[in-house]
């Protein structure tokens, strides 16, 4: 009977396990709240202003209510965006400054801030104040995932207006900011992304033999680290497609397929040399 | 004589059934299938004790699903949260993603649980059909536990490999297979590919059960009688197992899109499906094909 009475207390203990109010219950209720705000999110123009506020209201009341909670900050960023899609652009704004007063500390949450900032300036076709935004993100947060990408968010923003010069002061302008992050931190992650970086500039720009120099120079930095297989497709490409050389578009993948014989590209780099050799005969045939 | 002793044993209704019922003569008729089930259905109702096992398994089913489902929570998170991030990741042990993983982890605990205790209890709801003292299951559990095992295992990899084929038949870079595109073939089709295995496999294994526990037969023999067995009576054993097995299909369509049925309803739907898909397989399917099929065999036999 005693052990009968233990069993039992133990299977009552594990039930009233979905009782409590931890991070699973938190969860729960930020679910409940989110799928209030995407109603408004599916049809902003057409909700009554009361609905609005209600569900700003709600989305507060969790983030004062569980100010610990990692969904406390999606709670917010939740208001602000709420604000925006309803085309209340002072108010996101006003939102925004105040997620970055309450996370000084946090660089990542600062960092999208300031971008959702920029964002609701960009909505307004104001792009000068938006440029502005962008510019203190990548000066003051270039290592946030934000604050990095930022270069080449501006360089897209000129080529998706039809402004070539611009466009092409951006990607240098994007360059030497990557070549100053990869000097700067040289042999990190870091590094290697803005190396990445700097060779889709290159390739934007037209500059394939710059393209193939600086992936070449990744993948003999980090081949030890990483694995290059893409990289090497990469090289393999641009020879391909854009310098028609197909001899070392296929020295390139034959190495591809030497080094990384484990590697998901292996298919796709087999049956590119076969369409290299059909369209111009077998590149290791002399003739 | 041995047949005599069997048909003897047999619940009373179900051998009335067989001597005046015209199914004996004819048993691929489709009518004859619906009175199999209907005398399956009668035994149920005149000894409800043969439901016992079926309602042990839906009750350990059940058991199991509430852990599962309370599994990203204390205090069986330490427990059940390294495995899950470490095979699924961290995000399932997360509302509401766990539920995507749910219907997941209680198709793998339904085959666990099947293959070490569900194979015992569908033997001893075999000899009670056959009014089989219940040790003749306890001493056969050994050939009962591999039958399932190697059943579960069959249907598990023959529908993985059906699935791993056909991504790369498309991978390969075929656009269509049989004037259909990879968006057919992958969804509806893939599905319907799954549901003729689990029908085939199951029948193909579904008399090995009562040749084991009503026989003195090896295991391998038993297995081998049952494809026999299987081959003479084709038809008659698909629609025995398959007509039931078509009550799961509504259930497996809901379950197989769950961020639908999360959108449109709640998370917790999901948990409500997987309760009605152990109520329908458990205390449904599973009693109605395994009585069926075992009346069946016997009927045949008796005709031999």
């Amino acid at each position: 009977m005693k052990l009968i009475a233990k069993i039992c207390w133990a299977l009552c203990l594990v039930f009233l396990a979905g009782c409590g109010q931890d991070q699973y219950a938190i969860e729960r209720q930020y679910y409940r709240v989110k799928k209030e705000a995407q109603t408004i999110f599916k049809s902003p123009r057409s909700i009554p202003p009361n609905q609005l506020q209600k569900t700003v209201g709600t989305l507060r009341g969790f983030a004062l209510k569980y100010p610990q909670s990692n969904l406390a900050a999606d709670a917010q960023f939740s208001i602000a965006n709420l604000y925006a899609a309803t085309e209340n652009y002072a108010d996101a704004r006003t939102q925004l400054s105040k997620i970055i007063s309450l996370y000084p500390k946090l660089n990542e949450i600062v960092a999208q801030a300031i971008f959702l900032k920029g964002g609701t300036y960009e909505a307004q076709n104001n792009w000068n104040s938006a440029l502005a935004q962008y510019q203190k993100l990548m000066l003051e947060y270039p290592l946030t995932q934000r604050g990095a990408g930022m270069p080449l968010y501006i360089a897209q923003h000129y080529k998706a207006k039809f402004q070539p010069d611009k466009m092409i002061q951006a990607y240098r302008d994007a360059i030497a900011f990557y070549n100053g992050l990869a000097g700067k931190y040289p042999g990190t992650p870091l590094a290697l992304q803005s190396q990445t970086l700097i060779a889709q500039c290159y390739g934007e720009l037209k500059e394939w033999q710059n393209a193939i120099s600086t992936l070449n120079t990744i993948s003999a930095k980090y081949k030890d680290k990483v694995s290059m297989d893409g990289v090497l497709m990469n090289i393999a490409l641009i020879y391909a497609r854009e310098l028609k050389d197909s001899l070392k578009a296929t020295e390139a993948l034959q190495r591809l397929i030497r080094d990384y014989p484990k590697s998901k590209l292996i298919d796709p780099a087999k049956k590119i040399i076969r369409d290299l050799e059909q369209s111009n005969g077998d590149p290791k045939d002399p003739r | 004589m041995l047949l005599f002793f069997w048909v003897y044993q047999l619940d009373k209704t179900a051998v009335k059934c067989y001597t005046s019922s015209p199914m004996s003569t004819k048993p691929e008729n489709p009518r004859s299938i619906i009175k199999i089930y209907s005398q399956a259905i009668q035994s149920l109702k005149n000894t409800p004790k043969i439901l016992l096992p079926f309602v042990i398994f839906a009750g350990i089913e059940l058991f199991a699903l509430l852990l599962l489902f309370l599994s990203p929570r204390a205090p069986l998170r330490p427990l059940f949260g390294p495995p899950i991030a470490t095979i699924w990741g961290e995000r399932f042990l997360h509302y509401p993603d766990n539920f995507f993983l749910l219907l997941k982890l209680e198709s793998i605990s339904r085959m666990f649980w099947s293959i070490s205790v569900g194979s015992l209890l569908t033997g001893i709801a075999v000899a009670m059909l056959y009014k089989k003292p219940l040790s003749s299951a306890y001493k056969k559990y050994a050939a009962l536990f591999l039958t399932v095992l190697i059943l579960t295992a069959l249907f598990y990899f023959s529908s993985k490999i059906a699935a791993v084929l056909l991504v790369k038949y498309f991978l390969a870079g075929h656009k269509t297979l049989i004037f259909l595109k990879p968006a057919y073939w992958l969804g509806p089709m893939l599905f319907g590919i799954r549901f003729l295995l689990a029908i085939l496999i199951q029948a193909a294994f579904t008399y090995a059960i009562p040749i084991i526990i009503a026989t003195e037969v090896k295991f391998f023999k038993a297995i081998f009688r049952s494809f026999v067995f299987l081959k003479n009576n084709f038809l008659a054993t698909i629609l025995l197992v398959g007509l039931p097995m078509l009550i799961a299909v509504p259930l497996l369509v809901l379950g197989s899109n769950p961020f639908l049925l999360m959108d449109r309803l709640f998370p917790e739907a999901i948990l409500l499906l997987a309760i009605v898909g152990i109520i329908v397989n458990s205390l449904i399917i599973d009693p109605l094909i395994t009585i069926a099929t075992a009346l069946f065999y016997f009927n045949r036999q008796d005709k031999k």
